[in-house]
């Protein structure tokens, strides 16, 4: 029988936010769980009256500091004094769901039942629910509505935060909070307590209201450089840890990561383009596409990986292949540049299978021709990416002509579509969704970058799905390898999408999608159900926007008013 | 910028006059030309970005606004039910879960 116990370090909050805390402990539907209170020697006389009138609940345990020694000593002293099964993290002016542990129960209960066979490990390691924010006036707004698991995006921010259960004795084997992580010694735990494969489970259901007070980070991030400082440092040993090379600094946003990974020796990328040859207009004038394609990537002279060109060239006049000679010149030896004729009807995955046969790199880098590099450095990003075993299939940030944003992953939520497409291309996204590298269901192969033996494993691209959700079809084949498929907006290109070739989509399409994966509409594990199925903007559905009909009062109770 | 048809039309001719001189120039000016149409889409693009995010912004209002329509139209019995619904969810259950845990009723924990 599972047992929670809620761990709370409380110093000198506002005593009305600590009663509304305690209140929601107090008001838990599920009877078994433990409150430890650890007074971190606060000194306001109305919160040290308020701990001792409700640490006569026979299941809270106050223990008390006799001197401040910050949120990770307070936080070790409540983990070491927790019996529980699963230690649920609670901060001392943040409320709970009346729901929140009886849905953690049923999700510990759902994982035993999922175990069909005797002898599976049903030990559930770290429980996440979603969260909304409670206003200064009471009010519960900006819900945040999670993905499953997601350990790239994780080490690129928090995005878990609250509420959080993690199995005591993992904790203890970890040796708790970690010193000198103040402020970021829950991202510091996520890491840790996440690697190795562990069982990590997402409730989708707000089951935890973060108060935004003044001081906290939830309202204002940037009175709390310390803390991403220290989250850095959290990261960047994390990535040691699993061996992988990288700088990591705060990066453009608040509380989120830059990681720069060191690409592991120097991999042979073969960029797989498929062209007719297509000449259009951008910006006023007429381009050869799959040139300037070419001249871009060429033109990168910060690139650690070696890059070989295969051009996949339906029939076309010389003037294509002799510039395309001209280009390469000088930047590449002559050998890595191939040029594979085509003659065969449009048939993008034909296209791409030629391509890869004639291909001698480790990496596969499938790139249209109407693309142009926009960040220098962008091949290496996704190699660094793909360096990692269990990540399976790696997509850019594309931008229309007008740099709005063409790609930023793929959303599979009763569509399939591209999230955000259509916002400014240096919109941070909600929830920094746009400035973070993060798993997606899938992302299009207009630019994506797989290792040459995960393309070769999954057997490549389907070849009855000749024009539309190849690559839709692709990527569920590398996810149900048990691979990773990550986005990142630190590789970027310009794609001017149909400019070169226009397929509409034909009924057929989606049917024989859905014959050969039934479940692509209804299970994007990076959506969420909350939010509206259709769509690929994370509105959520309706009701669920954050704007409940009752105010939440400074004693925790709801108001109708 | 040319101040009359005249002035371009003797611009133009100065760029495509037989000297390498004009030919660079020429490029110049296609690249200037290029870059201008470039920020011209940037700022058109920019528009549409912030038009993206305020049509998502937009639905999210009008769901709100039917909810709360809705609601704001329910009769007697519908509003109460919808209140008892609520009370029941945020209040009187995890009070019956109070008093429940108190006598040792209440649903112990995962198995």
């Amino acid at each position: 029988m599972t047992r929670f116990s809620i761990v709370t370090t409380v110093f000198d909050p506002d005593p009305a936010h600590l009663a509304a805390c305690l209140d929601s402990v107090d008001g838990q539907t599920l009877a078994d769980w433990e409150h430890v209170v650890v007074d971190d020697a606060s000194t306001d006389e109305g919160v040290i009256r308020l701990l001792a009138e409700r640490s006569t609940h026979p299941q809270r345990r106050l223990v008390r500091r006799r001197r401040n020694g910050g949120i990770v000593a307070a936080g070790n002293d409540g983990l070491a004094a927790a019996s529980g099964d699963h230690v649920v993290l609670l901060d001392h002016d943040d409320v709970l769901a009346p729901v929140a542990l009886e849905r953690f129960a049923t999700a510990i209960d759902a994982a035993i039942d999922a175990a069909i066979r005797p002898g599976i490990d049903t030990t559930v390691d770290v429980l996440y629910s979603d969260h909304d924010l409670l206003r200064p006036d009471g009010r519960l707004a900006s819900p945040v509505f999670k993905p499953e698991f997601s350990p790239e995006r994780l080490r690129n921010h928090n995005y878990i935060t609250h509420l959080v259960a993690v199995r005591r004795q993992l904790v203890l084997d970890l040796g708790g909070f970690r010193a000198g992580l103040d402020g970021a010694q829950d991202h510091d735990l996520l890491l840790r307590a996440t690697e190795g494969g562990r069982s990590v489970v997402h409730v989708p259901e707000i089951l935890a209201h973060w108060r935004q007070a003044p001081a906290s980070v939830a309202a204002d991030t940037a009175n709390k450089p310390a803390a991403y400082a220290a989250g850095a440092r959290a990261v960047a040993d994390q990535l040691h840890r699993l061996g992988l090379d990288a700088d990591v600094t705060p990066g453009g946003y608040d509380g989120v990561y830059r990681i720069r990974r060191r690409v592991v020796g120097e991999p042979l990328v073969s960029v797989v383009i498929p062209t007719r040859g297509a000449v259009g207009r951008v910006w006023g004038c007429a381009r050869l596409f799959v040139h300037d394609a070419v001249a871009s990537l060429v033109g990168d002279d910060t690139s650690r990986s070696r890059l070989e060109l295969v051009i996949v060239l339906d029939p076309a006049p010389p003037v294509v292949e002799s510039g395309l000679r001209r280009i390469v010149d000088g930047r590449l030896p002559p050998e890595r540049l191939v040029v594979v004729p085509y003659d065969r009807p449009f048939d993008f995955p034909a296209k791409i299978a030629a391509g890869v046969s004639a291909a001698s790199g480790e990496y596969l880098l499938l790139l249209n021709d109407d693309t142009e590099l926009l960040t220098a450095g962008s091949v290496d990003e996704m190699v660094g990416l793909a360096q990692q075993s269990d990540v399976g299939m790696v997509g850019a940030k594309l931008l229309y002509e007008d740099g709005t944003l063409q790609h930023g992953g793929h959303v599979y939520n009763g569509t399939i579509d591209h999230a955000f497409r259509g916002w400014s291309g240096d919109h941070p996204g909600p929830q920094r969704l746009l400035a973070v590298e993060r798993e997606c269901a899938g992302v299009t192969a207009a630019a994506a970058l797989l290792r040459r033996e995960v393309y070769e494993e999954v057997g490549g691209m389907a070849t009855d799905l000749p024009m539309n959700y190849n690559d839709v079809d692709l990527a569920m084949r590398v996810r149900a390898s048990g691979r990773r498929i990550v986005w990142t907006p630190h590789a970027c290109w310009y794609h001017f999408e149909s400019r070169t070739t226009d397929h509409p989509i034909e009924p057929w399409e989606l049917e024989r999608l859905l014959s050969r994966w039934p479940e692509v509409l209804s299970d994007d594990p990076y959506s969420n159900p909350n939010l509206l199925p259709g769509r690929a903007d994370w509105l959520e559905r309706p009701g669920r926007s954050g704007a409940p009909p009752y105010v939440v009062l400074p004693d925790g109770r709801r108001s109708w008013a | 910028m040319p101040e009359t048809p005249s002035d371009e039309l003797e611009r133009l001719r100065r760029l495509v006059g037989p000297s390498e001189r004009s030919y660079e120039d020429l490029r110049a000016d296609v690249a200037g030309a290029r870059e201008a149409a470039r920020e011209a889409l940037a700022e058109t693009g920019r528009l549409r970005g912030e038009l993206a995010e305020m049509r998502v912004e937009l639905a999210r209002a009008r769901q709100d606004q039917d909810t709360l329509q809705r609601r704001r139209e329910m009769g007697v019995v519908e509003h109460l039910g919808d209140l008892v619904r609520e009370a029941w969810r945020e209040v009187l259950r995890p009070l019956a879960g109070r008093v429940l845990g108190a006598v040792g009723l209440r649903r112990p924990g995962p198995r």
